[in-house]
C-alpha cells in the first residue's frame, strides 16, 4: 500500500489563554503518535519550526481584537482547507468579548497608564464573524478528547461524532442527583452544550457555562427557574455574561436582565 | 559607531506572543527591546462589578497552563478582602492542588518548551526522536500532575473546584489515597529528569540579579508568606504596590514591573530558590547542589535545574500532604 502523505496542520492564536492549544500538549498518551501521524508545519507555542502555508487544517484559538488579527485570520484561512476554531475565544469572543458591552476606551484606561499605546478594537469577535468556518468547538477550555475527535475525523472526510445535547444529559445518563432539585444551587446545564461530562455537577456545584450554549438552548425557561430559586436579576444577567456572553443566546438572556455592564 | 538591529518577529516555544530586538554595536549588545504584542484582554477593567465568588472562574483564564496560580491568587485576594483564613487540611488540600499544577506546568516548560534550546531542536517533538525515553518519561510524569489536578481541581484546566474558602468538594481519602503511589513514581521520574538536565550543557554566565521572591516562615513558598528579596526587600504582600510599579511602555502591551528606585528583578523558580533553598530540606538541598545547583546562582541558563528540583519538591511535599 502507498503510504499517504501526512496531513499539514497548523495552529494559530491570539487573544486567548493559550489552553486550547496547548490541550494538543496535554494529550500525554497520544502526543507522539499523533504527531506521527499528522504533519505540524506551523505552531509557534510549540516549535520553532513555522512553515508557511498551504495547510490541511487549520486549528484556531484566538479570538479578533485589533486589525492585524483581522488579517491574519484571512490569510490563515486562505492558506487552510478545512478551518476549526477551538474553544470559546474563537468560537463565542471569549471572556474578553465583555469590552463589547463596555465602552472599550474607559477599559484601556482602566488598565493602562498610556491609553495611546493601546490599538485594540471595539469588539473581541468569533473567527465565523470574519470567515467562514468548518467546525466549532466552543468549550473554555476544550477538552482533549473532543479535540482529538474533531482532528481525526476532519482529515478523514468525515462529520466529528459530537452530540449536541445539553450538560443535563451527561447527568442523567451518569445518574448524578440534579443540583438545582436537590440543593436549590442555580445551574447552567440546562441551556449548555456537553462535553465536560457534567463534572461542575459531580463536584455538587451548579454549571457556570463554560462549554457554550446548547443548540436550542431554552434560556428564558432557565432563567425563571432561576429566580424561583431565588436568583435576583443581576446574579441572572451576570451567569449569561462570562466566557460564552457573545454567544447569540446567552447574550440575548443576559439582555433580558439588565443591560447594564457589570463591569462599570 | 554602528549599531545594527537584530530584531525576531515572533519568539517562538514561549507562552503568549512576543517579538525582541537587540541593538549592537561592536559585537556587544548595547540595548534591547522586549515586545509583548500579544491583545489586551483587560482582566483588571472586567473584573469590576463581578461577584467576588466568580474572580477564581475568570482569572484562570489569563493562562490556561497556570490556571492554578491564577486561581490561588484571585482567592487568596478575596479570602484577605474579606477577612478569611483558609486553615488546616483544606489549607493542605490547596498546597497539594498547586503541587500537581507545578508537576504539569514545570514540566511542560522544561521538557517540551525549553530543552530543545539546549539541545539544539526545533522542538520536543524531533527531540523525540533521538532522547525518545526521556520525552516519555516527561510527559509521564506532567501526566501524574494532571491527575492531581484532576482528582483536586476536577479537571486539568480552569479546575472547577477552587472556591473562595476553600473546594466546592472535597475528596473523600479513599479517592485521595491512589495519589500517594502516583507521586512515588513521580518522584523516580523527577528525579531522572533532574538529573538530565543537569547534563546539558550550560553558557558561563552571571548577572547581579536582584531576586524576588515570596518567603516563608517555615516552608517552601507556594500560595502564602513576605516578598523577600536578595537585596533585603521584606514586605507584606499587600505593601506590593508600595515597592513595585508597573510602567507601560509604548512597545509592549504588557506592563513592565520595577522595584521603585531599584529598577528590574528576577522571578521565578531560580528566584524562588535563590531565596527559600533551606526550606527544600537536607536532602534535597544536598541533592541541588550536586547537580550544580548552589544558592545565590546567578546563572539564568540553569533556571531550569530550579524548575527540576521544585519539581522533585512538589512530589514531595504532595505525598507529604
Ligand atoms: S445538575 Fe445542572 S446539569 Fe445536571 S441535571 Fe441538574 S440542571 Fe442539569
Ligand atoms: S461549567 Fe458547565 S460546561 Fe463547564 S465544566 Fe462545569 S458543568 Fe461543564
Amino acid at each position: 500500500m502507498e503510504a499517504r502523505p501526512r496531513p499539514v496542520v497548523a495552529v494559530w492564536k491570539f487573544a486567548s489563554c493559550d489552553d486550547c492549544q496547548f490541550s494538543l500538549l496535554d494529550c500525554e498518551d497520544e502526543l507522539l503518535a499523533l504527531a506521527g501521524a499528522i504533519d505540524i508545519a506551523y505552531f509557534a507555542e510549540a516549535s520553532s519550526t513555522l512553515r508557511s502555508g498551504p495547510y490541511d487544517l487549520s486549528l484556531v484559538e484566538w479570538s479578533v481584537t485589533t486589525t492585524e488579527d483581522e488579517r491574519r485570520i484571512r490569510r490563515a484561512r486562505a492558506d487552510s482547507k478545512q478551518l476549526v476554531t477551538i474553544g470559546a475565544c474563537a468560537t463565542a469572543g471569549g471572556i474578553q468579548s465583555l469590552r463589547n458591552f463596555a465602552d472599550v476606551k474607559e477599559y484601556i484606561e482602566a488598565v493602562y497608564a498610556s491609553p495611546e499605546y493601546i490599538r485594540t478594537l471595539a469588539a473581541s469577535t468569533p473567527i465565523a464573524a470574519h470567515v467562514p468556518v468548518d467546525f466549532e468547538l466552543r468549550d473554555c477550555p476544550i477538552n482533549k478528547h473532543q479535540l482529538l475527535e474533531v482532528i481525526s475525523a476532519l482529515l478523514a472526510g468525515c462529520k466529528p461524532a459530537i452530540a449536541d445535547e445539553s450538560v443535563c444529559v451527561a447527568c442523567k445518563k451518569r445518574g448524578t442527583p440534579c443540583v438545582m432539585v436537590a440543593h436549590g444551587t442555580p445551574c447552567l446545564g440546562p441551556v449548555t452544550h456537553t462535553g465536560c461530562g457534567a463534572i461542575c455537577s459531580s463536584y455538587g456545584r451548579g454549571c457556570y457555562g463554560c462549554y457554550g450554549p446548547a443548540e436550542a438552548a431554552n434560556t428564558a425557561a432557565l432563567a425563571r427557574t432561576w429566580q424561583a430559586l431565588g436568583a435576583d436579576r443581576r446574579s441572572i444577567h451576570r451567569a449569561f455574561r462570562s466566557f460564552n456572553a457573545a454567544a447569540e443566546s446567552f447574550r440575548k438572556e443576559s439582555e433580558a436582565h439588565g443591560d447594564e455592564n457589570p463591569s462599570r | 559607531m554602528a549599531t545594527k538591529t537584530l530584531r525576531v518577529d515572533y519568539l517562538t516555544r514561549v507562552e503568549g506572543e512576543g517579538a525582541l530586538e537587540l541593538d549592537i554595536a561592536e559585537g556587544a549588545v548595547v540595548g534591547g527591546r522586549l515586545s509583548i504584542f500579544e491583545p489586551p484582554r483587560f482582566f483588571e477593567a472586567l473584573l469590576r462589578g463581578r461577584d467576588c465568588t466568580e474572580v477564581p472562574d475568570i482569572t484562570a483564564r489569563i493562562c490556561g497552563i497556570c490556571p492554578v496560580a491564577y486561581q490561588m491568587s484571585a482567592a487568596y485576594a478575596v479570602e484577605s478582602a474579606l477577612g478569611i483564613m483558609v486553615e488546616g487540611p483544606l489549607r493542605a488540600l490547596r498546597r497539594l492542588l498547586y503541587c500537581g499544577e507545578w508537576i504539569e506546568s514545570h514540566v511542560l516548560h522544561m521538557v517540551l518548551l525549553h530543552a530543545p534550546d539546549f539541545l539544539g531542536f526545533p522542538d520536543a517533538i524531533s527531540m523525540a526522536a533521538s532522547h525518545g525515553e526521556t520525552v516519555r518519561r516527561g510527559l509521564a510524569l506532567k501526566k501524574a500532575g494532571n491527575e492531581v489536578l484532576r482528582l483536586l481541581g476536577r479537571r486539568e484546566v480552569h479546575p472547577i473546584n477552587v472556591r473562595v474558602g476553600g473546594f466546592y468538594r472535597v475528596p473523600s481519602r479513599a479517592e485521595l489515597a491512589p495519589l500517594a503511589a502516583t507521586l512515588e513514581a513521580a518522584r523516580e521520574q523527577a528525579v531522572a529528569l533532574a538529573r538530565w538536565v543537569a547534563t546539558f550543557p550550560f553558557p558561563d554566565f552571571k548577572r547581579d540579579y536582584e531576586f524576588v521572591a515570596l518567603r516563608h516562615a517555615d516552608e517552601y513558598p507556594l500560595n502564602e508568606g513576605r516578598i523577600g528579596s536578595s537585596r533585603g526587600l521584606d514586605i507584606n504582600v499587600a505593601d506590593y504596590e508600595s515597592a513595585f510599579e508597573e510602567r507601560h511602555v509604548p512597545h509592549s502591551t504588557a506592563l513592565q514591573s520595577v522595584l521603585r528606585g531599584r529598577g528590574s528583578y528576577f522571578v521565578r523558580p531560580l528566584a524562588r530558590f535563590n531565596l527559600n533553598h533551606d526550606r527544600l530540606g537536607p536532602g534535597l538541598e544536598a541533592f541541588a547542589a550536586g547537580l550544580g545547583l548552589e544558592p545565590g546562582c546567578r546563572n539564568p541558563y540553569r533556571s531550569i535545574l530550579a524548575h527540576a528540583i521544585e519539581v522533585v519538591y512538589a512530589c514531595e511535599e504532595g505525598l507529604r500532604v
